[in-house]
């Protein structure tokens, strides 16, 4: 059984190396771990599991980017269902507006040059 | 046995060959798959260079359903999240 896509809430981390996503993102998804890991956080070196998932960004838009096949970790996020990590963010340009306090994310799209 | 036994089967498997994987296949990503028959040990299906690739041999591997997808390194990588913080 291939459960549905999970629109999940998103916050870019310009100082995760990695992106990752809650237990309950997890669960939802039925995913099996492909590894396990150690992630390094503010509170110390925890244990982990690691999962091959596709992420959608920007699933408003009419025209979405292209999926991105991504390894997550799994750990407690605060305020979100996924942080969205440098792995993700290296794929495209990002670039931030300071003065307006805006950004900007641009992500491959089929048949698009960036 | 749990998924996470499981995993920690899969994971000694890979340690127990990392050495020699080093030897012909750094930097790609090898595939091991816990048969369906517990009582056997997982298999090394291949070496991949592509990640993607490698899932796909796990998914589609007709022994077993649980798989191991691990970059070939000598030592596993660490990954920096500082936002995570753990709870009390």
């Amino acid at each position: 059984m291939i459960p549905d896509p999970f629109r999940a809430k998103g916050l870019i981390d310009t100082a995760a190396g990695a992106s990752c996503i809650n237990p309950a993102v997890i669960d939802r998804l039925l995913l099996d771990p492909l590894e396990q890991a150690r992630l390094r956080t503010a509170s110390g070196d925890i244990r982990t599991a690691g999962y091959h998932v596709t992420l959608t960004l920007g699933w408003t838009e009419h025209q979405p980017p292209d999926p991105i096949p991504v390894r997550v970790y799994v750990a407690e996020i605060a305020g979100a269902d996924a942080l969205v990590g440098l792995d993700v963010l290296r794929q495209g340009e990002f670039t931030l507006y300071g003065r307006i306090g805006r950004f900007a994310l641009t992500l491959p799209r089929r048949g698009a040059q960036l | 046995m749990t998924s996470t036994d499981l995993l920690d089967r899969l994971e000694a498997a890979f340690a127990k060959r990392r050495a020699g994987l080093l030897v012909t296949d750094a930097g790609r990503w090898a595939v091991f798959v816990q048969p369906f028959d517990g009582r056997c040990r997982p298999q090394l299906v291949g070496c991949f260079d592509d990640e993607n690739d490698a899932c796909e041999a796990g998914v589609s591997s007709p022994i077993g359903r649980r798989f191991l997808v691990k970059a070939i390194r000598a030592e596993d990588r660490v990954v920096s999240v500082p936002r995570v913080v753990l709870a009390d």
